[in-house]
């Protein structure tokens, strides 16, 4: 087995043109996240400034004063920074301070000090220190929900509310590291991409090739022949899918940990802020991983869907075209998966491509109503993908079983013709 | 070893493309001739295990190969017709592939391709790219890789299709040398491949077996109905639309025509002894 999985990696990928392909996406990645670090991330609207010579001090202050403050969460550095946001609050607040660059401060200016310390450390530590006290309101609310929901006869309203009571409760956060370079990681999606190009390189010719250089009955001939036309390139499928994703999070990871720090690998997730509502309870490392894992899952599904095309027809141009037309109109109905419309929902459950998107399936409660109870959209959408899959599979095994017979017969209509 | 055929039929639709085909074959090699479309491809691929027959059964030494499932498949190599394998793949890892799809030990995958290589003359190309093997080198490969296993039974499907004669011979050798304790099945519509080297040719037309023999047998068919004729280069045309023609050779400055035909031709015909070419030519035209 292990020896037919290889060469069926060595047929299929191992070729000169993927791996080309492959390095060179690489690159591009990291000069897609380089860049961005340069000139300020697009997906934070502004929120952090370009890393050029310009913001050089602007950076320097925001090193060493992260440096002083961050980690576990003490009355000293919350006093620290309460300390410095009030004074610089006081100076700002009449409009009467100084325009003029100035030395000793951490930007140049008053007003970018004001700025700096508000935006970069006081409210993020106000969230951090807040939170616990806000999430035990939100618990409150919910039991209350509860019983209103019970007298309603409202079962689905009620197991949301039960799971928020379940899921929510004890949360608290001790330490303070900057959550925003976590959510640009979580929000990185430009090597999906690159991903979803090189499984069509690598899967599209997958069975066309079988058929082109008459392998593909020598294969069924043989004993493992049936086994090696489908599970064996199935789990192939799914070895290439998974070394894909895990490389480039690897790499988007490895990158952005140089680039931009990324300290607090242990802090909970919902320390992030943009995660606060998450019904997650992992570390923002754990769900790094579950993000990297429903991506193997999602374009799993997708490359199986590849390789079914490639099953059906003759010519590798079809596979190519219908995939990326499947391509896009999967990431488009990805787009509804935090939608109130159940037809929307459901268009996005069935679509791979919403296992893509961990950062809206977990950043806030995204439900489904199945039979009055509360599910979460991110299982259900596993369970309908895993169950496409299978069906795709079941497909594949039909057509290699009945495909030969149509080549035959169209061999004997062409030499009866 | 006896490889036995019963009634195999096979139907697409409504069109039958095998129709009752019985044969026994025992160690040796066997010539199945036919124009394409005749149904040699179908037969082979029934007896491969592709193509499940509509009717009748194959039994090995008397038990069902369906029955015997993968034993059977295990007891077969087979070389498709133009084959090109995968050209990204060097020659002993196209090999290793394929010992691992026939289910070879890995102990035993190092000696099985020395052994292979050694017969089909292809020791010095073993790190070559599939892609860079000449056509005949390629074919060589197909056989060596249909041997693998160690088949009783060797099913060949136009293996000589595109090789320059030198090639061919150097087969054709290759062939005999592995029929001395198998059942060799030659598909093609060469008639030279098979003519001296099989023990029995069998003639399928309209996916019907018309004829069986050996190759002299055969010859004895046509016995009496071949024949010779000297004409000027005028008259071939009116020979040609009058008669069978087997062959034109090209005298100083005449034609020697070679015709199949019942009754003496026009001119001066001399009868002359038959080949197999003739026998498959005049079942085609009939």
């Amino acid at each position: 087995m292990i020896r037919i999985v290889y060469f069926e990696i060595r047929k299929n990928y191992l070729r000169s043109y993927v791996v080309i392909a492959l390095l060179s996406f690489l690159l591009i990645n990291i000069l897609i996240i380089y860049k961005d670090y340069l000139y300020g991330p697009n997906d934070l609207y502004g929120y952090f400034l370009p890393h050029t010579a310009e913001y050089q001090k602007w950076w320097q202050s925001y090193q060493e004063m992260y440096d002083k403050v961050s980690g576990k969460l003490t009355a000293d550095k919350a006093r620290f920074v309460v300390s410095e946001y009030r004074r610089l609050d006081a100076m700002v607040a009449d409009g009467t301070y100084s325009r003029e660059k100035q030395e000793g401060t951490y930007t140049g200016y008053i007003w970018g000090d004001y700025v700096f310390i508000t935006k970069y450390f006081y409210r993020p530590m106000k969230y951090v220190s807040t939170y616990e006290s806000a999430i035990k309101q939100v618990i409150e609310n919910a039991k209350a929900n509860i019983e209103f929901y019970s007298q309603c006869g409202n079962n689905f309203d009620k197991s949301k509310n039960e799971f928020i009571v379940k899921h929510y409760s004890g949360r608290k956060i001790d330490v303070f590291h900057n959550g925003k370079f976590w959510g640009l990681l979580f929000e990185y999606d430009f090597s999906d991409l690159l991903i979803v190009l090189l499984l069509l390189l690598g899967v599209a010719p997958m069975f066309v090739n079988e058929k082109n250089t008459n392998m593909d009955k020598l294969i069924l001939s043989s004993i493992k022949g049936k086994f090696s036309m489908t599970f064996v390139k199935v789990f192939s499928i799914f070895l290439y899918t998974a070394f894909l994703v895990i490389v480039f999070s690897g790499i988007n990871f490895l990158v952005c940990k140089f680039l931009y720090g990324l300290s607090g690998i242990q802090m909970p997730i919902y320390a992030v802020e943009a995660y606060q509502y998450t019904p997650l309870n992992c570390s923002v490392g754990m769900f790094y991983v579950l993000q990297t894992l429903l991506k193997v899952v999602g374009l799993f599904v997708f490359a199986t869907w590849i390789c079914l095309l490639s099953a059906l027809f003759q010519r590798v141009v079809y596979p190519y075209a219908i995939s990326t037309l499947s391509v896009v109109l999967g990431i488009y109905a990805s787009g509804y998966v935090a939608s109130v419309e159940t037809s929307k929902t459901i268009w996005a459950l069935m679509s791979p491509f919403t296992l893509l998107r961990a950062n809206k399936l977990f950043n806030e409660l995204l439900g489904i109503n199945i039979r009055d109870t509360f599910y979460l959209r991110a299982h259900v959408a596993l369970i309908v993908q895993i169950f496409i899959v299978l069906m795709i599979f079941i497909l594949i095994y039909m057509i290699v079983s009945i495909r030969d017979l149509r080549v035959i017969k169209k061999l004997i209509t062409r030499e009866s013709s | 070893m006896e490889l036995k055929l019963e009634n195999i039929t096979k139907f697409y639709g409504k069109q039958c493309a095998l129709d009752n085909f019985n044969g026994v074959f025992t160690e040796g090699i066997y010539g199945l001739l036919g124009p394409n479309g005749a149904g040699k491809t179908t037969l082979i691929n029934i007896i491969i295990g592709v193509l499940e027959a509509s009717k009748g059964a194959i039994l090995l030494d008397g038990s069902d190969v369906k029955k015997m499932g993968t034993k059977y498949l295990d007891k077969v190599g087979y070389l498709p017709q133009e084959p090109t394998f995968y050209k990204n793949f060097r020659v002993d890892e196209f090999l290793k592939y394929m010992c691992a799809i026939k289910g070879i030990p890995s102990k035993h995958v190092d000696s099985r391709i020395e052994e292979v290589l050694e017969l089909v003359n292809l020791t010095d190309s073993y790190k070559k790219k599939v892609g860079a093997l000449s056509g005949g080198m390629r074919q060589r490969l197909g056989i060596g890789q249909a041997i693998l296993n160690r088949p009783d039974i060797l099913i060949l499907d136009e293996p000589t299709a595109g090789l320059d004669p030198g090639e061919r011979i150097r087969f054709r050798n290759i062939i005999s040398k592995l029929s001395k304790d198998r059942i060799v099945l030659l598909a093609t519509h060469i008639v030279s491949d098979v003519e001296y080297i099989a023990k029995e040719v069998l003639i399928l037309k309209k996916g019907k077996l018309v004829k069986k023999g050996t190759t002299k047998e055969l010859e004895r068919t046509v016995e009496g109905k071949i024949w010779n004729v000297t004409v000027s280069e005028t008259d071939v045309e009116k020979y040609m639309h009058k008669y069978l023609i087997a062959n034109i050779k090209r005298l100083e400055d005449k034609l020697q025509l070679r015709i199949v035909s019942e009754s003496r031709p026009d001119g001066i015909a001399e009868a002359v002894a038959p080949s197999l070419e003739d026998v498959f030519l005049s079942i085609m035209e009939q």
